[in-house]
């Protein structure tokens, strides 16, 4: 049941499968030949795995690849090529084999995105969450404005950008430090709780992303509540090669330029991989001649958004030691970026500064600039079949700056000395440590038990005042498990206890307490305001667990439940801040009370897959017993630029929603898909919604692809229609969102020059430049229109 | 058959899993309309003497009840000066900016209705008082200096019983000199 479930999720036409007998040893061989199906030909350089053992190939130019010193067994085989569908064979090894492999070209621009619970390592399965694998060419085809954009693609997912450069992930409404980043082990740590923040990743850096959608505390501890994108380390092939490519980069919106060139060597034991990335682009275009700010009509000159050009900086170093016990990955990546900010999202802009300098690509003040450097190792030590030890450390070093012109609501406020325009400057340092041991994997009982540890240590400096600095020891220790009660019914589930202790260092404001006094509060008013920080000292203890079950009821149907919790622990800002955020223009106060945000969830997936139709259902339902929110106190802030005080509170809330699925394929050249996600959120303190609740989504998909004749080798068409709902459930002081309808085209081909494959992909997003705004942008407030049509090229070669 | 059953069953646990989650969607009214705020005094562009009360008559409304409202006056010389200066002005020798905010509570205090609980109300006051001079100490002595002339924003801020908060932005211009300025 389990090999044809396997089965339908590969479109390979044919295998011919040759066998020949040998001295039968314990030791055998595997070989074979990677062809396309449709015109014969070889395909070099595809990638081959032999799963469960973890064993990795590049075929050869003559599409040859061979894999020795096999043991007899079961087996998965994977081949992966850009542009073709992924091939997955189950196969029973008992002597030596040669294959013939024949990949379909990929036509559908969805079709990478394959969910599939059953070729993944056995060890990680120990979740029975919906899981979503994507592959380097998914992300290739989708290439939008940046990393989380092209996620954002995936039901499910949304993104909070800050214009046309930067954007954070939204998981099922869930966002800031709701959603978890993990790179390769570590779990990113940069200043997600701000708004205008944009997750620092290399999207050309990123070679497989998997997806969870639910509670992950039981996995990543604090932080795990709407879910995981986690980006895996690049396969390493068994033998030796060198190879690379050269991607370059344009796009007409924002006039973006950017070229990205990763090399690759493997010898011997050893592998390295490096990877170079910079982008320029300049101020975006928005389909609109005047937004309404504040009250205020500014004109857009035109058409641009003024001072949101940027640029970024990445570069990535990769190595690898691996022998037959132990493997040991050394990552280390800095991504550098500095992007400018539309002037009126930091206060109400001087007319002259919107009006046009000369220049698009100049980036002015306000403008913000980070660097994340990381250092990351991943060591793993095989015990023994089945038992395995992994230990990965990581350095994480984020600066963030953000410079405005020095300016004060306080006119007794005297620019620094040094630095007159740093507003506002965040480091942090974050040092984590994760110990897992993985027993009996692949067998009927198979547990992980692990350890996690992390350091935080943020400082902050700038003229203005945002976050308090603060230290955060955290840790927790989990134990997870697998149980098989026969060939297709799995029960998962786990437990995990965390404890941190966090540090908040006060602040009083001597500028505004001069000021307040000037204005002539009294003194009880005056420690009021000017206590913009308090020190805090707190502890929060954890518990988490989770129940799942996997059914895989036949060939066609798959079934998964999961119950499980999550929790976060509050932020510095929520615990303690107090004073007006520039650019939300709200006295925010933190509360010192608010304990750690708890989630129970329960979450589904069914799957259908037929021959040529198939269907995903994910409900889910979350309630919170302690949701962190900012409510409206009724109260008056005397501080200028604002109204009344918000205050961080916490209260039961409750989120339901999902995603639908459907994909058919009308013949082996047009194919169809249309997915729907959908997202119910309340506080149940007061029954206003939750803030930033994505709308309804509806994303249908047409494509036709095809082979080539001559350079071409083969080509895909696709038109997509994003239908977005109105959002009219909206909380206090938070805006209703219109609906939107917007189309997208696309265009791949794959190139054969002179023996060279190159994969060209053409797009034009929002075709009709529709002017629609995005429900969770930073520039919402303004009533800024998202950017309008863009036409991008993108051409990679590989060599 | 047998297996078609099973996926049927399986198909109806998905359904109805889902209804669930529909069916816990019912309805909650809440309110999601902000106040209306409409200035009738100060007019846009209001010249203000140092010395005189500015003319406060503003219509406030809310589909259920007001709450409070609150005003702040402060400079908006940033709005009109080229780029690079800086609006501290605690350099400046000459003049000073003028900034304040009033609580609703500050002309309450002076015998004026709160607007609590009211669906639609007129405020009409003269309690806003744009001061002749400001006092400030300047190398330990205290000196009166003149309020520095030009435009100022005059922010009305508005909530109502359930949290809602809207505000509007006019100008006012500062003079000494009673006939205004030219543009």
């Amino acid at each position: 049941m389990r090999l044809s479930f396997t089965i339908f999720l590969l479109l390979f036409s044919f295998i011919a499968l040759f066998s020949q007998s040998v001295n039968t040893t314990k030791s055998i061989s595997i070989s074979g030949f990677v062809h396309d199906a449709e015109n014969r030909s070889y395909l070099a350089a595809s990638t081959v795995s032999l799963l469960p053992v973890e064993r990795h190939i590049q075929a050869d130019r003559e599409g040859f690849f061979k894999f020795d010193g096999v043991e007899s067994g079961n087996y998965i085989i994977t081949v992966q090529f850009i542009g073709y569908d992924q091939l997955t064979l189950p196969i029973t090894l008992t002597k030596d084999t040669l294959l013939h492999l024949h990949l379909r070209p990929s036509p559908l621009v969805l079709s990478e995105v394959t969910v599939n619970g059953v070729n993944r390592r056995k060890g990680e399965q120990i979740s029975a969450l919906a899981v979503e694998d994507i592959s380097r060419d998914y992300l290739m085809q989708n290439n939008s404005v940046n990393f989380v954009q092209t996620l954002a693609t995936i039901a499910g997912i949304s993104s909070m950008d800050i214009g046309a450069g930067f954007s954070k992930p939204v998981i099922r409404g869930l966002g800031f430090n709701r959603v978890v980043v993990v790179d390769k082990g570590i779990v990113q740590q940069n200043q997600q709780w701000g708004a205008d923040h944009g997750l620092e990743i290399d999207q050309y850096d990123v070679d497989n992303v998997r997806i969870h959608k639910g509670p992950m505390s039981l996995f990543y501890g604090s932080d795990a509540i709407g879910g995981v994108i986690e980006i895996m380390p690049p396969n390493i092939p068994d033998h030796d090669i060198f190879w690379g490519d050269v991607t370059l980069i344009g796009k007409s919106n924002n006039n973006l330029l950017g070229t990205s060139v990763s090399a690759s060597h493997k010898k011997g034991n050893m592998f390295f991989r490096g990877r170079a990335t910079v982008q320029s682009y300049a101020d975006y275009r928005i389909p609109a001649d005047t937004i309404n700010y504040l009250t205020w009509r500014m004109p857009v000159y035109d058409r641009r958004m003024k001072n949101t050009a940027g640029r970024e900086y990445n570069l990535s170093l990769s190595s690898n030691y691996s022998n037959d016990t132990f493997s040991s990955w050394l990552h280390l990546s800095n991504v550098n970026t500095k992007n400018g900010f539309y002037p009126g999202s930091h206060g109400i802009p001087a007319l002259n500064r919107l009006e046009p300098n000369g220049s698009y690509r100049n980036i002015e003040m306000p403008y913000s600039t980070s660097n994340h450097l990381k250092v990351i190792s991943n060591s793993e030590w095989r015990m023994a079949d089945s038992d395995r030890i992994n230990l990965n450390l990581g350095y994480q070093n984020n600066h963030r700056e953000e410079l405005s012109q020095f300016h004060t609501h306080y006119s007794n406020q005297l620019p620094p000395l040094v630095d007159p325009d740093k507003e506002l400057q965040f480091i942090l340092n974050t040092y984590s440590a994760g110990l897992r041991y993985l027993r009996d994997e692949g067998e009927k009982w198979s547990k992980i038990f692990g350890l996690s540890a992390e350091y935080q240590h943020n400082r902050v400096g700038g003229y203005s005042f945002l976050l308090p600095g603060f230290d955060r020891l955290s840790g927790g220790a989990y134990w997870l498990n697998s149980y098989s009660l026969s060939n297709n019914l799995t029960l998962t589930g786990g437990l995990r206890y965390d404890t941190g202790k966090l540090n908040v260092y006060g602040f009083h404001d001597p500028v505004l307490e001069e000021y307040l006094l000037m204005q002539g509060y009294d003194d009880k008013e005056v420690d009021f305001y000017a206590q913009r920080a308090t020190d805090i000292s707190r502890t929060f203890s954890d518990l988490s667990a989770s129940l799942g079950v996997s059914y895989q009821i036949n060939t066609h149907h798959s079934l998964k439940l999961n119950i499980g919790n999550s929790f976060r622990y509050p932020g510095a800002n929520e615990l303690s801040s107090n004073g007006v955020h520039h650019g939300a223009f709200r006295h925010e106060m933190g509360n010192i009370d608010l304990k750690s945000e708890k989630g129970f969830q329960l979450d589904a997936d069914y799957q259908y897959s037929g021959n040529r139709f198939s269907v995903t259902i994910n409900p889910f339902v979350t309630y919170f017993t302690n949701y962190i929110y900012l409510e409206p106190s009724g109260e008056w802030s005397v501080l200028p630029h604002t109204g009344q005080i918000y205050r961080y509170n916490q209260s039961e809330a409750f989120m339901a929603g999902g995603e639908l699925i459907v994909r058919y394929d009308i013949n082996n050249s047009w194919k169809a898909s249309s997915d729907l996600e959908y997202l119910y959120s309340i506080n149940l303190a007061d029954n206003y919604p939750l803030p930033f609740s994505p709308p309804a989504v509806v994303t249908t998909d047409l494509s036709y692809s095809d082979l080539g004749r001559g350079l071409i080798t083969q080509y895909t068409f696709a038109l997509e229609n994003r239908l977005v709902m109105d959002q009219n459930r909206v909380t206090r002081n938070e805006e209703i969102t219109p609906g939107a309808s917007l189309w997208n085209l696309s265009a791949q081909a794959h190139w054969n020059i002179g023996g060279h494959r190159v994969v060209t992909q053409f797009r034009t997003d929002n075709v009709f430049n529709t002017a629609y705004m995005n429900h969770l942008s930073f520039y919402r407030k303004l009533n800024a229109p998202e950017p309008g049509r863009n036409i991008q090229l993108i051409v990679k070669l590989m060599f | 058959m047998k297996r078609l059953k099973l996926s049927r069953n399986v198909l109806l646990l998905a359904v109805s899993l889902l209804s669930t989650v529909f069916v816990a969607c019912e309805k909650v009214e809440v309110d999601n309309q902000k106040p209306v705020i409409s200035v009738i005094e100060p007019s846009d562009d209001k010249v203000v003497t140092p010395g005189e009360a500015v003319h406060f008559k503003v219509m406030f409304s809310d589909n259920v009840a007001l709450a409070s409202y609150k005003v702040n006056i402060h400079g908006a010389f940033d709005n009109h000066s080229h780029s690079a200066s800086v609006m501290s002005t605690r350099a400046a020798t000459d003049s000073i900016a003028f900034e304040k905010t009033w609580l609703e509570t500050d002309f309450t205090a002076l015998g004026d209705s709160p607007v609590a609980g009211e669906k639609e109300v007129t405020v009409d006051h003269q309690h806003i008082i744009i001061p002749a001079s400001i006092s400030r100490a300047v190398d330990g002595v205290t000196k009166e200096m003149p309020l520095k002339e030009g435009h100022y924003h005059f922010i009305v801020y508005c909530t109502d019983e359930s949290g809602q908060e809207s505000f509007v932005a006019s100008e006012i211009f500062i003079s000494y000199d009673a006939d205004g300025h030219t543009h």
